[in-house]
């Protein structure tokens, strides 16, 4: 069956945004491309093996020309909303096939149009960059820290084992260059982002943890797999095996003796639980304010669309030839601003919809419904945000929470 | 807004992370698959 996703037909902007009394939030993380290719070819990868290829149309590095207009574009929007901040995080394939110095000069480019655009007290520019770490050496990580990049790595654990599926073109493992470049960014704390991880199942969630602090990460992002109703995520048979896993974690970081490390996924449940609003796409329902910029220049909306079908992020905009604004009025972009208004009615009807917010948008896909479903991973969230809530209940003996 | 006391370490850095949040008419939400680099807080003075 082709596929017919809500919210990419019958979908009017401003019918919606009126409906559900909001407008526009304007962008403040823009994920911009410097390498479409990468050096590692991880069994799962859902850029190179999943539905959409698009990548294979990119140009491998991002060209002067896509630099400069990415720049103007994101000094335009920041000045045009008085951001106070705004967040850039490079991006590939693998960011550092081409070395330090491209995003160096992307970032460069980036802050001085900003500046040029908003004085050199206006918005701030906050960069990072998310690699696979195989090619980290302390000459890279200080030019990187020299240019005030953030550097984020990505890992399946902190075990040889948990790696197994990251390999290189030929096979080979990942993990004896990725653990010496980890090594190295260790030694850097100021410029050490964090570890993000993909969950799975069937691993033993405390020796993951355990293992991953090896690694000191200043944070430490837990990710479901990327999967949606027509695309199951992996199980183990369990009613709720990633909330379970993911709950076992918890109590080993909750019942720590000291701080060990940021796990974003925990304080945010936490926050929203107490009614706080959230700032991840996880959970909560925020708007949420990030673009992707590719190589060749194409204003799209988040990689993770990519798992859904191919084609899923386009928004048919480029950075030469439309502002950022316009991006905006995407109504793939606009059904992500629209809070509860964006949630089946399964989802507006659940007692913990203010917390869960539907869970990650790409994981609501099912091919004849499009987005407009719970999560595929409803019951592993439920499971989570019931058991954080309840430690916290006896934490804090707030009996409001024993309600959730 | 969270009372905890020194026997939960981690809630209680918690509180302190989500703490500036209060009052906070709306936020909002950052891409995953991205570093995530806790927000600055602002100066209490």
């Amino acid at each position: 069956m082709a596929p017919r996703p809500w919210p990419a037909q019958g979908f009017d902007v401003e019918v919606v945004r009126r409906a559900a009394g909001v407008g526009p939030v304007p962008f403040q993380q823009f994920v911009l491309k410097v390498h479409s290719r990468c050096n590692l070819a991880c069994t799962y990868c859902y850029v190179y093996e999943g539905p959409d290829q698009s990548w294979r149309e990119r140009p491998r590095v991002v060209p002067e020309r896509v630099v400069e207009a990415a720049a103007r574009g994101i000094a335009k929007h920041a000045a045009a909303h008085r951001l106070r901040d705004v967040h850039v995080n490079l991006h590939g394939g693998e960011p550092l096939l081409s070395g330090p110095g491209p995003l160096v000069r992307y970032v460069t480019a980036v802050r001085r149009a900003v500046a040029e655009q908003t004085g050199e007290d206006g918005c701030r520019v906050h960069v990072s960059m998310q690699t696979n770490a195989t090619l980290l050496t302390d000459a890279v990580v200080t030019e990187l820290a020299d240019a005030g990049i953030k550097i984020g790595v990505s890992l399946d654990g902190g075990l040889a084992r948990h790696n197994s599926r990251r390999v290189d073109r030929r096979g080979r493992p990942a993990w004896p260059a990725a653990t010496r470049g980890l090594r190295v960014l260790a030694r850097y704390p100021d410029t050490y982002a964090g570890i993000l991880c993909t969950i799975d199942p069937a691993t033993d969630p405390i020796e993951v943890y355990e293992s991953l602090l090896e690694f000191e990460p200043p944070s430490l992002d837990l990710l479901l797999p990327h999967a949606n109703w027509s695309a199951l995520p992996p199980s183990t048979g369990a009613p709720a095996p990633y909330g379970e896993w993911l709950a076992a974690v918890f109590d080993q970081w909750f019942d720590a003796e000291r701080v060990r490390t940021t796990i974003r996924l925990f304080t945010e449940v936490i926050g929203l639980l107490m009614g706080l609003p959230s700032g991840t796409e996880a959970v909560g329902t925020s708007p949420v304010v990030a673009v992707v910029v590719d190589t060749d220049g194409a204003i799209e909306q988040v990689d993770s669309l990519k798992t859904t079908y191919a084609g899923a992020p386009v928004t048919g905009l480029d950075v030469f030839r439309h502002a950022f604004d316009q991006a905006l009025d995407h109504p793939g972009i606009a059904a992500r601003q629209l809070g509860l208004a964006a949630l089946s009615a399964e989802c507006q009807e659940c007692a913990l919809v203010q917390v869960c917010g539907g869970g990650n948008y790409a994981h609501r896909f099912r091919t004849d419904t499009g987005f407009l479903n719970p999560s595929v991973y409803c019951t592993d969230l439920e499971h989570l945000i019931r058991h954080i809530a309840q430690r916290l209940s006896s934490a804090v003996g707030d009996a409001r929470l024993r309600e959730a | 807004m969270l009372a905890v006391g020194a026997t939960q370490p981690v809630l209680a850095a918690v509180a302190e992370t989500l703490q500036w949040r209060v009052g906070e008419s709306a936020r909002c939400a950052f891409y995953d698959d991205a570093p995530y680099v806790p927000p600055e807080q602002p100066s209490r003075f």
